[in-house]
């Protein structure tokens, strides 16, 4: 009986652990647990196996069941990517770690104070564990913490998605390996074979891809650049026309009627208005105006307030690697296409673009009015847009990528996008 | 006192600015240091770089060089948003209104339509705005958040996903904290009105406890006024 209650009491103890895990997990990623009514009997259930696995099993398996039971239960309860539950996780961890040894050495030195304390080791542990999970809370929403936390996640981000799964398994591995059990011994070589192949499938599937992708990109960009040729001829034709156009306005406006004459001023604004938007084109970068010509053409007739500042003396494409010039498109594209439709929906409707070289990169800003509503956390989230069509995804994909980074930061009701692409070096 | 930094390269602008800068002084009875500049020089840098309580600068658009007053102003805005920029040129309607939102430009003058009367009519509307540049800044992994302080109408707690809310007169934001926490960061011109709401009583025109709302001087009337912080708000 005595036993049973133990049990149950240490049960509840490590469901408060788990849900203190949950609530670290929360505070620094930001990101809210999905269907939470379904989450605690989970949670209930998962600390009952846990103080069964503590007190039948070796720590070694209990641990590497508990990683797996975490990282699984993370990746179904929160819309965020598994590489980023990773490094969550080994944060939770470091942090819990830190504060367990911590514990152990007051606990360690209280006995020594006070050996009578030997004698309640069973009560020791759970009160241990929830002056741990306090202090972990306490430490949790400190700002240092969270700015140590958004740092390390930058860098983080430039790590290879498949280097941090191969780093994960390889410590299961050791885990597994410190166990002194003999049939764990003799899997050893069996696992490293498995590991060494899942490396090399990687490395000749990542290799295959991107001579295939260099393949594709040379035939995109040659496209492209055809593409631009083609719309800076499109673009001298309409500036010749636009000019003859007027011309031949202004000539018939010298014989015509008061009436006539209105018509023809107001036709000749309306041409002229056109006529900034494309002609700011000749300034943009070649390789981009293309890309822009495209996207702020549907907008013409909007009344868009689009202005481009263009500060970059060369052409695009010879100072960035074709699989940047790539990002650049793609990411200028989706960046434009928010900017755009956000800003047709503001009171001012201004969208900027200005572009810029700097010492080792190419940067773009994109600013725009907008108005309505906005999540800030879920900004650059997965299904997260804020121009009300289309599904986020776009910008979803882009951040995260190497060599090319993306920064947003709101200002009053402007929302300002800096794109910043590595040069050939 | 004011520093006016004016970048002009023709003489004759430069002394009407010269001219209406010692009227302002003079009918407001203010210190003015005034510093002129012809062009972007090492000069220049120094007195954007230079911190002083407040600052505006009289800038021309087409500058002798390579350097123009728009590319002056993304300077100053690299490092300072607080000061005031006018902008004397003659420009279309789409540049002004893209870099008033832009850059934040106070005025775009045109050079010789009433110049004298409209950078007057400007400077004295500076001297009268409060200096009240005060931000509340929201750090979030993927995006950063700026708000003046005095562009807040309130801010309530919503309570489907427990996010605030912050609501400016065009844009409203959601942002994971508590009202608790927010209220560190805003200063005593926000006052609690409900136990989910904060506002900013600059912007309240009418209490109407009988009610339960305050109306905005935007005209909006927010329904989220409670009797149990009356005492507070009178107090205030």
């Amino acid at each position: 009986m005595n036993n049973l209650l133990l049990t149950i009491f240490y049960s509840f103890i490590v469901f408060l652990s788990q849900i203190v895990i949950f609530y670290i997990f929360n505070q620094f990623s930001k990101e809210p647990i999905k269907m939470k009514k379904i989450l605690i009997p989970i949670i209930i259930i998962g600390s009952l196996v846990e103080t069964f696995l503590t007190t039948y099993l070796s720590p070694v398996y209990n641990c590497i069941i508990c990683i797996s039971y975490f990282l699984i239960i993370l990746k179904i309860f929160t819309t965020i990517k598994f590489k980023d539950i990773i490094f969550y996780s080994i944060n939770i961890w470091l942090l819990l770690i830190f504060l367990d040894i911590f514990t152990m050495l007051i606990y360690n030195a209280l006995q020594l104070i006070f050996p009578v304390l030997s004698n309640y080791v069973f009560v020791a542990r759970p009160v241990g564990t929830i002056i741990m999970n306090v202090a972990a809370i306490i430490i949790t929403k400190q700002k240092i913490i969270h700015k140590f936390i958004n740092n390390t996640y930058n860098y983080f981000q430039k790590i290879d998605s498949s280097i941090v799964y191969i780093l994960l398994l390889f410590t299961l591995y050791y885990m597994l390996g410190a166990l002194s059990i003999s049939h764990i011994r003799n899997l050893k070589l069996l696992i490293i074979i498995f590991l060494l192949a899942i490396i090399l499938t990687i490395t000749i599937i990542k290799i295959l891809l991107s001579k295939y992708e260099i393949i594709t990109l040379k035939t995109t960009n040659q496209l492209l650049i055809k593409n631009n040729e083609f719309y800076l001829k499109l673009l001298d034709d309409y500036h010749i026309l636009k000019h003859n156009l007027i011309s031949q306005l202004l000539g018939i406006k010298s014989i015509a009627n008061n009436k006539a004459k209105k018509l023809i001023d107001e036709l000749i604004k309306e041409y002229n208005a056109n006529f900034q938007t494309t002609s700011d084109l000749r300034d943009v970068p070649s390789g981009l105006n293309g890309i822009i010509y495209e996207k702020v053409y549907n907008f013409n007739k909007k009344e868009l307030n689009i202005l481009i500042d263009n500060k970059i003396a060369s052409k695009v494409l010879e100072v960035i690697t074709p699989r940047s010039y790539n990002l650049l498109c793609e990411a200028l594209g989706v960046v434009l296409d928010n900017a755009l439709e956000a800003a047709y929906k503001s009171k001012d409707k201004v969208v900027y673009l200005n572009f810029r070289e700097m010492q080792e990169n190419i940067k773009v800003t994109i600013i725009n009015t907008f108005s309505g509503i906005i999540d800030l956390e879920k900004l650059g989230q997965k299904n997260y847009t804020t121009k009300n069509i289309g599904h986020g995804i776009g910008l979803y994909s882009i951040i995260g990528r190497r060599k090319i980074k993306m920064k947003t930061t709101i200002k009053n009701n402007l929302f300002i996008n800096e794109i910043l692409i590595e040069k050939k070096k | 006192m004011i520093k006016f930094i004016v970048v002009e390269d023709e003489k004759s602008v430069q002394d009407i600015i010269k001219k209406v800068l010692r009227k302002i002084s003079i009918a407001n009875d203010t210190e003015i240091e005034i510093s002129y500049h012809q062009k972007y020089n090492k000069n220049l840098l120094k007195d954007i770089s230079e911190e002083v309580y407040r600052k505006v600068y009289i800038l021309d658009i087409e500058l002798e060089g390579s350097i123009s007053g728009i590319d002056i102003a993304q300077k100053i805005r690299e490092k300072d948003w607080d000061s005031e920029i006018i902008f004397v040129t003659s420009h279309d309607k789409m540049f002004e209104t893209v870099h008033r939102n832009v850059l934040e430009v106070f005025d775009f003058i045109e050079k010789f339509h009433n110049m004298e009367s409209r950078l007057e009519k400007d400077l004295q509307l500076i001297y009268n705005q409060k200096f009240d540049k005060k931000m509340l800044k929201i750090y979030s992994r993927n995006a950063d958040l700026e708000i003046y302080l005095k562009n807040i109408l309130y801010i309530t707690r919503d309570k489907e996903d427990r996010k605030l809310i912050i609501h400016t007169k065009d844009v409203n934001f959601k942002i994971s904290s508590s009202l608790n926490d927010i209220t560190e960061k805003l200063d005593n011109r926000f006052i609690r009105t409900h136990r989910s709401c904060i506002a900013n009583k600059d912007h309240i025109v009418e209490y109407n406890y009988s009610e339960n709302y305050f109306q905005l001087d935007i005209g909006i009337k927010v329904d989220l006024l409670s009797k149990k912080y009356r005492k507070e708000i009178e107090n205030e």
